[in-house]
């Protein structure tokens, strides 16, 4: 068996160099989770939570454990599950304000300052890949214990530093506005991919089981899986078309 | 000596002095007296008082302090939202339909000030639930300034908007001289409200009915279930009123009490084979997607909410109550009083037990990733509980101040008087 001529990081990120010159229209994000190379580390979840300064009870990419079979014939499955960004979303249509649509590339985003908060799209999504900010923080039950400890108010620094999600500051100085309230989603970290950077999930991942890239590049490594006979999509049989694949 | 003298002497100059002045008789003291009227009053402010402790809460906490979560975003504010609904279309709808389209006595005609005062009183309670339930409350005007079509909750906002102008019309219109021109426009407004009613009703259903997430809820069969829960609901409103506000020795006050009673025994029989058709076309075959709900709202930690408050309650008890033969309208408006106080478990059991069956459908997720929020359980907190006693004592003052400070009461025919005072 041949060696990979180069990590497939590096590929992955000349490919993202390639896509980016090419009008947003004409680009496809897709990703590709191989179930068999995940070990369950939850590196992307973490990476996810750190790159978005997800607060608590928000996640974007959980990874759903499974454990099959019954002692001693035993097997554990691990299945990272972001936003599937679907060519026909049902979070979208539902959306009473049109806060959450998918862009020119394809990925469905949120417009957080025009978020009314009603929770629609999270009934209407089938793969539960949506979570609200209800406002908590890690540092929520700390005492304030000024010069005793690092209490609250040192501590929650870190909390208060601004996200980038969709290219824009994310104040989150502990008050009610956005994205507090609103519906918050995987956006296949279009910041940090616009700056020519992959998402956060796929440059953690450990054992190179999450690849990203543009699907109308027919020469791209994600172009090359999902064409695999052993590539499949979650619940094909509501005709969601999600861009996210998994290779079983 | 002298001194202690002219000091005895004192006293007796003033008894001369009050002797020589004529006494006015003394005011009689008004004493206050606590009637049923301040009661009710008390008992209104007080539970606002209490409620407003949720509020503050809601108001500077925002959705913290509720059980809300991701995998349950939907609860006892939504539940209780399409209850109201339900009441405030539902009593319209049926009072429409029958003193209009099937020209039921004038008696029934006469109540319309109270009932579409308590349609707004409701409406009001309703429309701050939602508002409440909302992550940004103070962003609903965004769905009238961007709204999108083809959502069903775009729809059924701006309906409620344009139902809640008719009915403010139609209250005003009672306001006005009672001219041949207005009486027309106020049946025209009537007639406006059925499908306007119909709609709000079947597309508040249709909400949940979308959802694809929600296997449970998908279908025609909840805007068809709705329909029918609102018209129970309301023709249980209607003849509560009628036979507490109308009550006079008069035979048509018998025998329109006896009619209204009928009407909601036939809806309650038809809703309850409905739900029963419903139920067993989902159990039957047992696919856990949809069965699950079903089997939490039956089984499941909440089982009473089901068998005791709607089921018992709400159901068999009035039936029995309706099907005697001996009815007098006591007896019907202790059954319309039980249904309207414990039909809100349906929507209960509509809205939460189908959110709950992810921890069943999707277990893995569950364990995933945990955090606040991320929980497959619900059950209302105390803020969420405060906040629904605001919401309802709100409008509940509404109704008192338009039935006893507007004198929006049932009218007598061809006079000023109301029927109870």
């Amino acid at each position: 068996m041949a060696l990979e001529p180069k990590d497939v990081l590096v590929r992955m990120h000349e490919e993202l160099q390639r896509a980016l010159k090419k009008a947003p229209g004409e680009r496809r994000w897709v990703m590709v989770i191989d179930l068999r190379k995940c070990v369950g580390c939850h590196a992307c979840t973490i990476a996810c939570v750190a790159e978005n300064k997800l607060p608590p009870g928000v996640v974007y990419r959980p990874v759903v454990e499974q454990e099959r079979g019954t002692y001693p014939n035993v097997s554990q499955v691990f299945m990272p599950r972001p936003c599937f960004h679907c060519d026909e979303p049902p979070c979208v249509p539902v959306c009473p304000v049109n806060a959450t649509y998918a862009n020119e590339e394809g990925v469905v985003v949120m417009d957080y300052d025009r978020c009314i908060g009603c929770r629609y799209c999270l009934n209407a999504c089938p793969y539960s890949a949506r979570t609200t900010d209800f406002g908590h923080a890690y540092t929520d039950n700390l005492p304030m214990a000024d010069g005793l400890i690092i209490g609250r108010e040192t501590a929650d620094d870190y909390e208060r530093i601004p996200n980038f999600e969709y290219g824009k500051e994310w104040d989150r100085p502990g008050g009610l506005q956005s994205p507090v309230g609103n519906a918050r989603k995987c956006h296949f970290c279009l910041h940090r991919v616009h700056e020519g950077e992959l998402p956060a999930c796929t440059t953690t991942c450990i054992g190179r089981a999450t690849y990203y890239g543009d699907s109308n590049d027919p020469e791209s490594l994600v172009s090359e899986l999902i064409t695999q006979s052993n590539a499949i999509r979650l619940r094909e049989e509501l005709g969601t078309k999600p861009k996210v694949y998994y290779l079983v | 000596m002298a001194e202690k003298k002219n000091k005895n002497a004192a006293p007796e100059a003033d008894q001369e002095l009050k002797q020589e002045i004529p006494q006015k008789p003394a005011a009689p003291r008004r004493q206050f007296k606590l009637t049923t009227n301040h009661i009710l009053w008390i008992v209104g402010i007080l539970a606002l008082l209490i409620g407003s402790i949720g509020m503050y809460q809601r108001l500077t906490e925002g959705l913290r302090l509720t059980a809300l979560g991701s995998y349950v975003p939907w609860g006892l504010w939504v539940a209780t939202y399409e209850y109201l609904v339900w009441l405030e279309v539902g009593s319209l709808l049926v009072f429409t339909l029958l003193v209009y389209v099937f020209n039921w006595p004038r008696d029934l005609e006469r109540m319309a000030p109270t009932l579409y005062l308590s349609a707004l009183a409701i409406l009001a309670m309703a429309l701050i639930l939602i508002g409440l339930d909302l992550g940004h409350p103070f962003r609903f005007w965004h769905v009238l300034v961007w709204p999108q079509w083809g959502s069903l909750m775009t729809w059924m906002i701006w309906l409620h908007q344009v139902y809640l102008v008719v009915l403010v019309a139609k209250l005003a219109l009672i306001f006005l001289p009672q001219r041949a021109f207005y009486k027309k426009i106020s049946r025209w407004l009537s007639f406006l409200s059925l499908p306007l009613g119909i709609a709000l009703v079947v597309i508040a259903g249709s909400v949940f009915g979308v959802v694809i997430g929600r296997p449970a809820w998908q279908g025609s069969g909840l805007p068809v279930l709705f329909l029918i829960s609102s018209l129970v609901a309301g023709t249980g409103l209607l003849a509560f009123q009628y036979v507490w506000f109308m009550r006079t020795p008069s035979e048509e006050y018998i025998e329109v009490s006896r009619r209204l009673g009928k009407l909601l025994l036939a809806f309650l029989v038809i809703s309850l084979l409905v739900s029963a058709l419903t139920t067993l076309v989902i159990l039957y075959p047992g696919v856990p997607a949809q069965a699950t709900a079903l089997s939490l709202t039956l089984f499941g930690p909440f089982w009473w909410v089901y068998w005791i408050f709607h089921l018992g309650f709400g159901v068999v008890l009035p039936i029995i109550l309706l099907a005697t033969q001996t009815q007098t309208a006591r007896r019907i408006g202790v059954a319309a009083g039980l249904l309207i106080a414990t039909y809100i478990a349906v929507p209960l059991n509509i809205v939460i037990p189908t959110q709950l069956a992810i921890d069943v459908v999707e277990k893995g997720l569950i364990i995933a990733f945990q955090g606040p929020g991320l929980k497959a359980y619900y059950f209302p907190t105390t803020s969420e509980w405060l906040v629904t006693l605001f919401a309802l004592a709100f409008g509940y003052l509404v109704f008192l101040f338009g039935f006893t400070v507007l004198g929006m009461r049932p009218k007598v025919e061809n006079s000023s008087e109301e029927v109870v005072k």
